[in-house]
């Protein structure tokens, strides 16, 4: 038997990880840079967010909802590792979002930098609550 | 895109994720680790980006290693948790101070390590 090997944390976290990142990658792809294209039709939304990084944003909000809903769920250690730690944590980043926010303020992007980086925060933060409570009670 | 291209991908974003890993369960632990390895991948990053790097390098080395070094989903995860501590008695006495903090310190840290790299490189 191969348990042994499939339970490896490490090899848990590196391959949730790789497969996170995957998907992150093929999404980017798909999805050009500043498109609004099935992230957000608001008029008001897309004329304050005319060219901002919308795909990350969905991105990240997709991942930080899974992560709430394996935690909410209360899964096991391995699970979180592949999951949680594994594929949302490689799904979700962190280095394209700051370069993309560093990008606007050099552009003098000041305004579409602010509304970016507070929107990722808040939808992340409330995308992460909402599967964790959802995840919860349907226990 | 050469044949290298999605092996060295997904290797390198599994090293990543391995070493992003270690900094939040072992040292320097917890969303100190988190916050390590997000403003630490936002600077190498800002590098990158700043060098003109090649498209596949920008793949492999940026959307790859330092995409999955980094995370969004455990800084998340982190904010909720610094608002809710374990030892819960006197819910009246949660404060905000803690996340609000990390929050503040994650995204300022980061756009400065961000631009930091992107000034350095170019």
């Amino acid at each position: 038997m191969r348990t042994g090997l499939l339970q490896s944390p490490v090899l848990l976290v590196a391959g949730g990880g790789a497969l996170g990142a995957g998907a992150r990658w093929v999404v980017l792809e798909a999805l050009p840079v500043g498109s609004t294209e099935g992230v957000a039709t608001a008029a008001t939304l897309a004329a304050v967010g005319d060219g901002l990084p919308w795909p990350l944003v969905l991105v990240n909000l997709v991942g930080c909802a899974l992560l709430g809903v394996v935690l909410g769920r209360g899964a096991d250690s391995r699970v979180r590792l592949l999951i949680g730690t594994g594929f949302c944590g490689g799904l979700t980043t962190f280095s394209t979002f700051a370069v993309d926010a560093a990008g606007l303020m050099r552009d003098a992007r000041v305004g579409a930098a602010a509304t970016y980086l507070a929107l990722s925060v808040v939808l992340g933060l409330g995308a992460f609550l909402t599967g964790r409570r959802f995840a919860g009670t349907s226990r | 895109m050469s044949g290298f291209t999605i092996p060295a991908f997904l290797a390198l974003a599994g090293a990543g994720t391995c070493l992003r890993w270690l900094a939040a369960d072992r040292w320097p632990g917890g969303h100190r680790g988190t916050l390590l390895v997000n403003v630490a991948g936002a600077f190498l990053l800002g590098l990158l980006v700043g060098s003109g790097a090649s498209a596949a390098t920008m793949t492999v080395v940026g959307t790859g290693g330092l995409g999955a070094l980094t995370t969004f989903s455990r800084f998340a995860q982190d904010a909720a948790d610094l608002a809710e501590p374990a030892d819960d008695n006197s819910p009246e006495m949660r404060s905000l101070s803690a996340p609000v903090l990390y929050v503040g310190g994650t995204l300022s840290l980061g756009l400065v390590a961000a631009w930091l790299g992107l000034e350095i490189a170019s």
